[in-house]
């Protein structure tokens, strides 16, 4: 553990489709430059995580906080202007612009600017930067979201299962990206089912079933826990104890 | 870090955009003696461009875009008739008007697809029976409408309506080259997508949309004082709105000159054969929109893309 100050905070957060509770009071707090992993099986609430925090989905009750401010509720380009960013689990890119102009859109309305090639160039897309998007790999689209993000000079990135469909090449190469962005100071938090290319990025881990954390802590540990083996092991149902 | 030499060359075809038309339609007078129907074609130039730019950047498609232009007949005949203005200040302030309605109208743009088309088309009907109201006679006449016929000079009118083929022209323009444009067609493309990258979505639909609205409300008072005498439902009509949609869809949405050659076309054509019966010619733009939009989203001008682009190719591969 750190005592340097929280980045981000979330807690207790919870959010309701209909009937259903897709997250049930989670909490998390990531300071800068940090790499925590989400995982948790499918339907676990990951994404609804990311897409609560980001704005797409209004919590039913819990806080965001933001280097002190809460931004609980509001509207997506308010936190994404106040430093959250995220990638799709189903890349979004900007079907009618080039790689370059996606990129520019990000950077139009951050702060500085951020330079455009450059930011390319840090996700191994310069050399697509003319070409439309249909000519990306669903790979490079994820990527391309993850530039659009880091155009807009965010503090934290959810970055949200980058990794699906890569060879174990591109996965290193996807994990050594990750890494040079968290030596910039941004903190990650990685949704990922593969383990293997966790290790490589993440020191701790958050663990999801059926909206609720069975583990928090360092992903060592969580590779021994009883109920996150029962959860990954042993089907999805909650073995309520 | 733009060097000044490409600068100027991003402004020639805009230039030429803009130019060709205002000196057709300067020389055309010359050659076709019907002074009204040319400025009602310069009118409808301008109204596929605003609808473009609805349209074309945002992706919402407003059919209830007459409500602007009536609103702008009537703002600018009133601010005539009542305040004593210069027809040409009158149709600027026919254009706030039209602005200030679309800014009335803004929790539209909670609606989505064919619920935004169908509320605009509803909101400017209201807004039809509220100016016609015989209990608001006092102030806009009611049912019988507006005579401008002391402000008439068909000149004036038809200089101002080229004027407005140059404002819209430019509007269009701009929107395309601008940072702006760029930003409404990450919107179009993906909502959520853009306000993650930063973009305060409801405003910048919010900008084009008043843009948009402006031009159709400059249209209108241009259309009242070449009309000089008109009823509300004249001004209010919704066959404006069909009409400019199928014009602007027809050239090819979201290009310069697509609106503009569309409107100039496809008008000269109902005008040779439309008026005599208008009720099919009704009929057939409403299959044409349906066509259009299935068929060939991008219009006349994606059309001559597509096939500029196979010839190219073919040449490419003979080399
Ligand atoms: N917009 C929505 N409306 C209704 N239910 C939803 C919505 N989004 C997610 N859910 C439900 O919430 C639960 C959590 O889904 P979520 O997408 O967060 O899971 P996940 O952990 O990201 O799964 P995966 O690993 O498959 O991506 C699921 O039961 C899902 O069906
Ligand atoms: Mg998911």
């Amino acid at each position: 553990m750190t005592d340097a100050p929280a980045l981000l905070k979330i807690e207790n957060l919870t959010t309701v489709f209909g009937g259903l509770k897709a997250l049930s009071e989670v909490s998390l707090e990531i300071v800068p430059g940090q790499a925590i992993g989400l995982v948790g099986p499918n339907g676990s609430g990951k994404t609804t995580l990311v897409n609560t925090v980001c704005g797409l989905y209004r919590p039913a009750s819990g806080r965001v906080i933001l280097e002190g401010i809460d931004i609980t509720g509001h509207r997506p380009h308010s936190i994404a202007r106040a430093g959250i960013n995220r990638t799709f689990q189903i890349p979004k890119p900007f079907k009618d612009l080039s790689v370059y102009e996606n990129v520019k859109v990000s950077s139009i309305h951050s702060r500085n600017h951020a330079p455009i090639e450059e930011v390319l160039a840090r996700v191994n897309l310069r050399e697509f930067a003319n070409h439309p998007i249909s000519e990306l790999t669903a790979a490079q689209q994820k990527r391309l979201d993850l530039a659009r993000a880091v155009a807009l000079e965010p503090k934290v990135i959810f970055v949200d299962e980058l990794a699906a469909g890569l060879t174990p090449g591109e996965l290193h190469e996807v994990a050594e990206m990750l890494k040079e962005f968290q030596a910039l100071g941004i903190a990650l938090i990685v949704v990922e089912h593969l383990m293997g290319f966790l290790e490589q990025v993440v020191a701790s881990v958050l663990v999801l079933s059926a909206g609720r954390t069975i583990f928090a802590g360092p992903l060592r540990n969580a590779l021994a826990d009883e109920e996150v083996k029962r959860v990954f092991l042993g089907g999805e149902s909650d073995a309520g104890n | 870090m733009q060097s000044t030499d490409s600068k100027m060359k991003r402004l020639v075809g805009p230039t030429i955009a803009t130019l060709v038309p205002v000196i057709a339609f300067a020389l055309a007078i010359h050659v076709y003696s019907n002074e009204l129907l040319l400025t009602y074609m310069a009118i409808y130039v301008a109204l596929a461009q605003g609808v473009n730019i609805m349209y074309g950047f945002t992706g919402y498609l407003p059919f209830g875009y007459f409500g602007f232009f009536g609103i702008g007949a009537y703002v600018s005949g009133l601010v005539m008739l009542d305040y004593n203005f210069p027809p040409v200040v009158a149709v600027v302030i026919g254009g706030l008007g039209g602005a200030l309605v679309g800014a009335i109208l803004l929790p539209l743009f909670r609606l989505r697809g064919a619920y935004f088309a169908i509320g605009t088309l509803a909101a400017s009907e209201a807004i039809y029976t509220i100016v016609a109201n015989p209990s608001l006679q006092s102030i806009t006449n009611g049912p019988y409408g507006l005579n401008l016929a002391n402000y008439y000079s068909s000149g004036m009118a038809y200089g101002s309506a080229i004027g407005l083929v140059a404002i819209s022209i430019i509007a269009v323009s701009y929107v395309r080259g601008s940072r702006f444009g760029l930003t409404l067609k990450a919107i179009r493309d993906d909502p959520y997508s853009a306000s993650m990258a930063g973009v305060n979505v409801p405003r910048q639909r919010f900008y084009a949309w008043l843009i948009s609205a402006a031009i159709a409300g400059m249209a209108g008072s241009i259309f009242g004082w070449a009309t000089s005498v008109f009823y509300p439902q004249a001004v209010f009509d919704s066959s404006l709105s069909v009409l400019a949609i199928v014009f602007a869809l027809f050239g090819g949405i979201g290009s310069v000159w697509g609106p503009t050659i569309g409107a100039i076309l496809l008008y000269s054509v109902y005008n040779a054969i439309g008026i005599s019966n208008p009720q099919y010619f009704q009929l057939i733009y409403g299959v044409v929109i349906v066509l259009l939009v299935l068929f060939a989203p991008r219009g006349l001008l994606g059309f001559w893309n597509f096939i500029a682009q196979t010839l190219r190719s073919k040449r490419k591969k003979n080399d």
